[in-house]
């Protein structure tokens, strides 16, 4: 067994290195803060939402590594895609869900737009109530494909812990 | 491989696996834009509406926001903006909510609110156009929570109102506090 692989393994929340994960969040900085200034359109608009929900179910798993100690499965990879495209679905179709999100979205980003805008008290984010958004929920199932890449073969995506090699 | 460089390549991809997960998270936040102006109209609008960064729906402290009312101890007055000011645009409505301390202060007199006005620096003066009160109370039945008194008065400003543009407070600040500044400028009070 190849130690570097090894030490590679034992970082909790590695699945964020994933060469997916990194692209997925390099087209959702770029596109949101050059793209979408230099190119307004319906394509920099569905390209945040595809990369964002192509990144997200990678960070969630990334943190309930760290947070529980338990690798990532490819059974809580498609609970986690299914949870965040549901729930991106409900913010686009319906107004009570979209109304929530955007409170909560304005409470998270106030400390960010007291310090930059001057903002005094939390504002609702706006969320463009776009049905046809929906169809980047697709997008959450890259990680449970990179999660199968990942370990084939194992039944639920369960990994083995790895067998260190012969002493060198 | 030697135990020091798997140290360092541990170290260096939880530090890897730390910044993407905080550039992630600040991406997933600042995907969600705030809501925006358009452009502040330059010249065509009072600069007495313009918005911190542009955001819509904004507030700021009127100048002092702290005083003491006849009657009422006002703990915070704030200066409302819930639209955003375009080139067409030609009123726009401002609200001034004043907060008063104390968890049993009753309601101030609706026709204290209503005698309140606004002035501007071109003499023009301004009634509300609609006012509201309540008195200190619990934020629901049974409830352990007290929402302060509350009292607003909303005003309809023409888009090129002028410097200083005050508000007269009437029978709510007798002698001792006629009036407040409700620009953007002025000293700003210390807040107890």
């Amino acid at each position: 067994m190849n130690r570097a692989a090894d030490a590679r393994r034992a970082v909790r929340g590695d699945l964020l290195l994933h060469p997916v994960a990194l692209v997925s969040l390099a087209v959702l900085l770029v596109n949101d803060h050059l793209l979408k200034q230099a190119a307004p359109g319906w394509v920099t608009g569905k390209l945040s939402d595809v990369a964002g929900l192509a990144f997200f179910p990678f960070l969630l798993l990334a943190v309930r590594e760290v947070v529980t100690a338990r690798p990532p499965t490819r059974r809580a990879a498609a609970v986690v895609a299914a949870v965040t495209g549901a729930a991106f679905a409900a913010i686009k179709l319906s107004t009570p869900a979209r109304s929530l999100y955007a409170g909560v979205m304005g409470v998270l980003r106030f400390p960010a737009d007291a310090l930059v805008g001057g903002a005094q008290s939390p504002l609702a984010v706006a969320v463009q109530p776009d049905a046809t958004d929906v169809v980047a929920v697709v997008a959450c199932f890259v990680a449970v494909l990179a999660i199968a890449a990942r370990r084939p073969g194992l039944p639920g995506g369960l990994e083995l812990a790895p067998i260190p090699g012969p002493s060198e | 491989m030697s135990m020091r460089t798997q140290s360092w390549s541990t170290r260096w991809r939880s530090a890897a696996v730390a910044l993407v997960m905080v550039l992630g998270g600040g991406a997933t936040l600042a995907t969600s834009s705030a809501p925006r102006c358009p452009d502040f109209p330059e010249g065509a609008a009072s600069e007495f509406f313009r918005p911190p960064s542009s955001l819509e729906g904004w507030s700021r402290d009127a100048t002092p926001s702290t005083f003491r009312a006849v009657g009422f101890d006002v703990e915070r007055t704030t200066v409302h903006f819930s639209t955003c000011v375009r080139a067409e645009t030609e009123k726009v409505p401002v609200m001034v909510r004043l907060e008063m301390a104390g968890e049993s202060t009753g309601a101030v007199p609706q026709a204290w609110l209503s005698a309140m006005t606004v002035t501007d620096g071109h003499g023009r003066t301004w009634s509300p156009v609609s006012v509201f009160t309540r008195g200190a109370g619990p934020a629901y039945a049974d409830s352990g929570y007290t929402l302060p008194a509350r009292s607003e008065a909303s005003f309809m400003l023409p888009v090129d109102v002028e410097a200083p543009v005050r508000l007269h407070l009437g029978e709510l600040g007798g002698v001792s506090r006629p009036e407040l500044s409700l620009d953007a400028q002025g000293p700003r009070e210390q807040r107890p």
